[in-house]
């Protein structure tokens, strides 16, 4: 699980990964997002657990994802 | 395992002795043996207190082509063992570092034997059992598609002609027509058929490497009704044809697939298509230069003897299971930590080093 340390916990659901490399893509996207601090990505349940400053919003998080081709839905926020 | 095991497989005069089986009956084995000597470094130790697991795709017997004669390992695993327990029966070596490991290290060590595999495409007896296990061979995979582009594809690059082996040449040609090679790729590439086709409607040619050449080709022959798989592995020393077929001691990044075909009055037919665009592009050749229809016509049919294989497979689940999931091809190292994939061309993340040095018999 990824730590609780940060304001924001977000469990995201990302779509168009096609082999488990694509998840290394992905977590560099949500990385670049200022005020983002942790990311796990799974390619078996096209998921990504992405821990945040307060600053962060899920469209920030979207947008960066979508330019590398993928999309990020949310499942829940904490 | 804190000691040195060595697992001697087979004493080296029984493999220069192979006698061919019915899958490569058709392959006249003309070359010497040449004798390798690999060593495999890995150091996981930076990632500190997190749990690692490696998995790492070893070379099994190919008679008339490859022999294995002795595997070792050492090093600091909690756990490790040698495994073909998967879908493809691909060798994979497994070691597993839990969190209380301050160092994570893993020393591999392997002797494996090679020899030219010519098919000489002559009719020969090929048993039922391996005609049936062929067939397998013919499915879609996640990533390896059938129908839609690639079969469209597929039926106009084979249009009439109904001998497979005909079939197999046309294919192999059209690839080399309209590839090239991409040094922008990472690694082998995706092998994504699709890809490479969109590609082509788009720009009117396909860049990619070798994994997405021969998975094409692969599609396109399973699309028209020929078995046929990739083949991973790695370059391991110089070749005699091309410095462009060949590696120098450090295969770190050698890695190279290529692809066999099956027909049923030859068996397994190797070939290498992607390996042709890598000589035009490392030789700066025409396409229509003699030396490049030269090796184009004996790569349709050849693997030379300083390259190994290690397996066919192609989405497929690791053993023992990994977080991420079905793997889309293994010819790298493939590393988890703490369920994370581990990026194979990061070299700081993922520190691992293999060398590998031809010896004499």
């Amino acid at each position: 699980m990824v730590s609780l340390a940060y304001p924001k916990e977000w469990s995201l659901n990302i779509g168009g990964m096609h082999c488990i490399a694509c998840t290394l893509a992905v977590k560099k996207a949500l990385l670049s997002v200022h005020g983002v601090q942790e990311v796990k990505v799974n390619f078996k349940n096209e998921s990504a657990l992405v821990n945040t400053e307060n600053t962060v919003s899920l469209k920030m998080m979207q947008d960066a994802v979508a330019q590398t081709g993928y999309t990020a839905t949310i499942v829940a926020k904490n | 395992m804190h000691r040195r095991e060595f697992i001697k497989k087979t004493a080296l005069s029984g493999a220069i002795c192979l006698a061919p089986s019915f899958l490569t009956a058709s392959v006249e084995i003309k070359n010497t043996l040449a004798l390798y000597d690999l060593q495999w470094k890995f150091d996981l130790t930076a990632h500190g207190a997190k749990e690692c697991a490696l998995w790492i795709p070893l070379p099994s017997d190919i008679s008339g082509f490859q022999s294995v004669l002795q595997i070792g390992a050492g090093g600091t695993a909690k756990k490790s063992f040698q495994t073909t327990h998967n879908n493809y029966e691909s060798t994979t070596f497994y070691a597993y570092w839990d969190n209380s490991a301050t160092n994570k290290t893993l020393d591999l060590s392997m002797k494996v034997a090679l020899r030219d595999r010519q098919c000489d495409f002559k009719r020969t007896r090929v048993c039922s059992d391996s005609i049936q296990e062929a067939k397998e061979f013919l499915a879609p995979t996640a990533h390896i598609p059938t129908d839609g582009a690639v079969a469209k594809a597929a039926k106009k690059i084979v249009g009439n002609e109904k001998d497979p082996l005909k079939k197999a040449r046309k294919i192999y040609d059209w690839i080399i027509a309209n590839g090239y090679r991409d040094e922008n790729v990472h690694g082998c590439g995706v092998g994504s058929p699709n890809a490479m086709l969109a590609q082509l409607e788009k720009d009117g040619r396909m860049g990619g490497k070798c994994l997405d050449m021969s998975a094409l080709c692969v599609a396109l022959m399973r699309a028209s009704g020929i078995p046929a798989r990739e083949v991973l592995g790695i370059r391991v020393g110089p070749s005699r044809l091309s410095p462009a077929f060949g590696a120098k001691e450090d295969i770190t990044k050698s890695q190279h697939c290529k692809l066999e075909f099956f027909i049923s009055t030859l068996g397994w037919v190797p070939c290498d298509p992607a390996d042709i665009t890598k000589l035009v592009l490392k030789e700066n050749l025409e396409k229509t230069s003699p030396r490049v229809l030269e090796l184009a016509d004996k790569f349709f049919g050849f693997w030379e003897n300083n390259w190994m294989a290690f397996n066919h497979a192609r989405d497929f689940d690791l053993y023992p299971a990994n977080t991420q999931g079905s793997l889309d091809s293994f010819g790298y190292p493939y590393a988890e930590v703490a369920g994370e994939y581990l990026d194979p061309f990061e070299p700081s993340e993922y520190q691992y080093k293999i060398l590998s040095k031809k010896v004499t018999l």
